[in-house]
């Protein structure tokens, strides 16, 4: 007996991430700041990480923020997001003491999971530089520091 | 759908309303967001509806286009309850939405 069974399955694709989803009735995108401010918010869960971003980054993070252009969120990250993938860049300041290598992962492993949870993209990689050691009376700047513990 | 008289607000604005309401309804969307330069907007007749765009479709309905600002949840699933949505309100108000694209243009860090 062939199989018959008509194939009714309309929308087949978009179930394992696009950043273009095409569905019958129109297609649904998701914009590089939504990537990148899941991917920072991410990042910023993880135990260990001060803060992200680099004394550049930060600089001019400051200088945006007051003008109210720019996101705390946001800063130290960049994302390039293609068709279906999208793929991390970010810079960030670790507690010293903290096993880098650990933190890395962990921060990969998060970006990684909420990317794909939130924007159903595939996030094909999380690129990570360090870029200095936080340690208690580093403090530069009057802000609430560390993530509560 | 005939042309309203003169004075009617246009079936453009009415459906452009009735999306935006809409949209605004559904759990996870915070606000609709108006893009680059504040330019996407559906106006006329002195109106003025932020974050979405509705044109004429060939086929007689209307080609809806939204911006949104979102939560943090997941959001293809979150597009697809907005676009059902948007459809279901367009039909029953005797309107037609031929396609509804969405943009997820921000997300807000914020609890439910």
């Amino acid at each position: 007996m062939a199989e018959t069974t008509k194939a009714s399955t309309p929308k087949s694709e978009g179930s394992s991430g696009t950043g273009r989803l095409e569905t019958e009735r129109g297609t649904t995108s998701i914009a590089e700041v939504v990537v990148t401010k899941v991917a920072g918010i991410a990042a910023r869960e993880v135990t260990g990480v001060h803060r992200l971003g680099n004394a550049v980054s930060r600089a001019l993070g400051a200088v945006t923020q007051r003008l109210q252009v720019g996101d705390a969120s946001t800063q130290g990250v960049n994302v390039e997001v293609t068709e279906s993938d999208a793929r991390v860049w970010m810079s960030v300041i670790i507690d010293y003491g903290e096993s880098i290598p650990e933190v890395a992962q962990a921060i990969r492993d998060n970006v990684v999971r909420r990317i794909e949870a939130t924007t159903g993209l595939h996030c094909a990689a999380v690129d990570i530089a360090v870029t200095d050691l936080y340690f208690p009376g580093d403090d530069d700047e009057p802000t609430p520091a560390a993530p509560s513990a | 759908m005939e042309r309203p008289a003169h004075g009617e607000p246009s079936p453009r604005l009415v459906l452009a309303a009735l999306v935006h309401d809409t949209a605004l309804a559904v759990d996870g969307v915070v606000a609709l967001d108006t893009g680059p330069g504040g330019l996407f907007v559906t106006a006329g007749g002195g109106e003025r509806v932020p974050g979405v765009r509705c044109l004429a479709a060939p086929e007689g309905g209307y080609d809806v286009s939204l911006r949104l600002v979102c939560r943090l949840v997941p959001l293809p699933a979150l597009a697809e309850r907005v676009r059902a949505a948007v459809v279901t309100a367009a039909t029953s108000a005797g309107l037609n939405a031929e396609t509804v694209t969405i943009t997820v243009a921000d997300v807000v860090d914020e609890p439910a």
